[in-house]
């Protein structure tokens, strides 16, 4: 349901129903303050007669009807009288007095009905005992009066209770328009248009909502950004493995020799075996980026990881005859655990994987890759003899190689490692290892939590 | 034909040099522009297989500098780089064509023909000498009508002799233009290729030039007898 509507139903639904409330209440008090209103005035006047009457004899007297002119202005001469004697003898009436009841000991109000109408009637014996007043008066009279007043109030309700609808109706689609004209923005954007939006007519009660909108924009839209990076960057770096092994398969096709052919052909193995491998690691990256920091709160079991990661180096450590050392914090020393953290354990294990398969791969055949956990960080070190000062700022670059390579690899290992080490608010510090002689003996990788993190 | 191919990539560089040989081309490669540079100072290549994205220098940098010093070896530039602007920049620094990896094989042969055929100014795939026709695509010989089966060596031979009917060549330029570095030579090869041209084609398809080398013999047409 849209806000306008939310708004208008009760609204309009609402007003009319508690105009007919007010109404009501209306009708049911004038009803009641009217009868008290006119039933003390019967009893003044039954007051006021009893006590001007002169005690003496009193002859049968008919009162005169009083003047046209008079009459409809007041329209009260509806108050009727009678007075008799102890005895019930009429001694003073009016014209609709005469029809009035003699009712002997009767004292106070009696609603009785006379010639088909009914009336509302006060009895009062004088003081003396001598007299009996009475004064009625037919109710259609008060009903008349209580109708002409209630019409009086409805008249300018019923003028003015549609003109308020209308009213209402129009503020509230103007207080609306704002997010229709949002909505319409919205809609009529492009997939690819992530501009912000701008709120300047907005209300400032919607303007936390833009700003949110506009920042989720943009995080769209660096999501997206990496996607089509990831996208155009792994389209380019396909292109000549794919090239590679087109140009072995066809020279296989075309090889003046069998052997030529062989050499070929067991090329184009090589080619498939690393398109394969830059595929993989295409989509574990594709995976890394896509995944979501708050998805990730299991408290990490590093000996499952290490596990996990030296598994998928076995192949590549028994073929180099190189040799992988695990070292932990000293238990029986009180050391703290090593770098507490909450996350997944797959990527981190792929992480891991990527940081020891790069150190076997550079290193010479039958050396040691040492894996070091702390209660602060984790560092792996090769025997690969290091990488040039120049190419370290470069290292986890995507798809960048360190040049004068003769290893095959895709150029992704180190950026999935830095990706998910950012996933777990960690960050990877590459360095030279100095040996002997000050020269670089190998590469040292550094994983720790990022400055000003607090751990988790 | 002699080639060059600069490219960094070793399985492509191995691929192209060994399927490119299998067509009957020489071919040397490098892996970056440096040793390519060298090597194209000290050989007569006819063109050049040149990829951009390279470890020390940048293809384009190479090329470059190359046409800046005024080299005219006709230059393909192959490449993972697709964007229109690259190809743009590739072929406005001096490359002769420009193509985006992966690529067929026979489809590069077929463009360094091309680029090389422009860069002689005969832009026409049949080469024409009196009754001789070469097809340098297809690498089929006619003489007087009739097809004449040729060793890809002597192939090259005649070829390289086509392509500059009018210049002698020592046999060192011979060997220059016809084996890459690290083809095996054998020893009077030379000798042997124009005997079998004089004796597949006609004797006056080659004329020898004593104490230089050897030139394309006069157009003759086999007399009908």
């Amino acid at each position: 349901m849209t806000l306008q509507r939310r708004l208008l139903i009760p609204l309009l639904i609402g007003v009319p129903l508690m105009w007919l409330a007010a109404f009501g209440y209306s009708v049911l008090h004038a009803g009641y303050e009217i009868n008290e209103l006119f039933d003390t005035q019967q009893v003044r006047l039954a007051q006021q007669v009893a006590s001007v009457l002169p005690s003496a004899n009193l002859l049968p007297t008919r009162l005169k009807a009083p003047v046209e002119a008079t009459r409809g202005a007041a329209d009260l001469d509806d108050l009727s009288i009678a007075v008799w004697d102890a005895s019930g003898t009429k001694l003073l009436f009016d014209r609709e007095g005469a029809q009035l009841p003699f009712v002997p000991g009767m004292h106070g109000f009696v609603d009785a009905t006379i010639g088909g109408e009914v009336w509302r009637l006060y009895y009062l014996p004088s003081d003396d005992g001598t007299r009996v007043v009475a004064v009625g008066q037919e109710l259609k009279e008060r009903d008349e009066l209580l109708t002409d007043l209630l019409k009086s109030q409805l008249l300018p309700w019923a003028v003015t209770l549609p003109l308020l609808l209308a009213v209402i109706a129009l503020s509230v689609r103007h207080a609306v328009r704002p997010v229709r004209e949002l909505a319409h923005d919205l809609e009529s954007r492009g997939a690819e248009d992530l501009r912000p939006m701008h709120g300047n007519k907005l209300p400032d009660d919607l303007q936390p909502m833009l700003a949110a909108l506009n920042r989720l924009f943009q995080r769209i839209g660096v999501a997206l950004e990496n996607e089509r990076r990831l996208t155009a960057d792994a389209a380019h770096e396909l292109r000549t493995p794919l090239a590679a092994l087109r140009a072995q398969w066809e020279a296989a096709q075309v090889a003046p020799s069998d052997e030529a052919r062989k050499h070929a052909l067991n090329q184009v193995g090589v080619g498939i075996e690393r398109l394969s491998h830059l595929v993989v690691q295409l989509l574990a990256l594709a995976g890394a980026e896509s995944t979501q920091t708050t998805a990730m709160k299991q408290a990490v079991v590093w000996p499952n990881v290490v596990g996990n990661a030296l598994s998928a180096c076995l192949p590549m450590i028994e073929t180099r005859g190189s040799e992988v050392e695990v070292h932990w914090p000293d238990d029986s020393a009180g050391a703290a655990a090593p770098l507490p953290l909450l996350g997944d354990e797959t990527l981190l294990s792929t992480l891991l994987r990527n940081l020891i398969d790069n150190a076997l791969r550079y290193s010479p055949i039958g050396s040691h890759v040492h894996v070091f956990f702390e209660p602060d960080r984790i560092v792996v070190e090769d025997q690969g003899g290091g990488v040039p000062a120049e190419q370290i700022l470069r290292l986890g670059d995507r798809f960048h190689r360190a040049a004068g390579q003769s290893e095959s690899g895709s150029g992704l290992g180190l950026s999935i490692v830095r990706r998910i080490a950012a996933l777990h608010g960690l960050e990877v510090r590459f360095g030279n290892r100095m040996g002997a002689k000050e020269a670089p003996a190998g590469l040292r990788v550094e994983v720790r939590r990022r400055a000003g993190l607090v751990p988790a | 034909m002699r080639v060059l191919i600069i490219e960094d990539d070793g399985l492509l560089g191995d691929g192209l040099a060994s399927g490119l040989s299998a067509l009957g081309f020489a071919v040397d490669w490098f892996r970056e522009t440096r040793s390519g540079a060298h090597a194209l100072e000290n050989a007569p290549y006819d063109a050049i297989i040149l990829d951009l994205g390279l470890p020390s220098e940048d293809g384009m940098e190479f090329l470059q500098r190359m046409r800046a010093g005024g080299s005219t070896t006709p230059v393909l530039v192959l490449t993972a780089r697709d964007a229109v602007s690259s190809r743009i920049a590739g072929l406005d620094a001096g490359a002769d064509d420009y193509l985006v990896k992966p690529v067929a094989l026979q489809e590069l042969g077929a463009r360094l023909r091309a680029i090389t055929r422009r860069a002689r100014g005969r832009p026409e795939p049949t080469w024409r000498h009196g009754g001789l026709e070469y097809n340098p695509a297809s690498k089929s010989v006619v003489w007087n009508g009739e097809t004449v089966v040729l060793t890809s060596r002597e192939l090259a031979l005649l070829e390289l002799l086509l392509a500059n009917p009018d210049r002698v060549m020592s046999k060192t330029q011979i060997l220059e233009k016809m084996y890459g570095w690290g083809d095996e030579l054998e020893s009077n090869a030379i000798e042997v290729f124009v005997y079998n041209l004089r004796r597949k084609i006609a004797p006056e398809i080659v004329r020898t030039v004593r104490g230089v080398g050897y030139a394309l013999g006069p157009p003759a047409v086999k007399p009908s007898s």
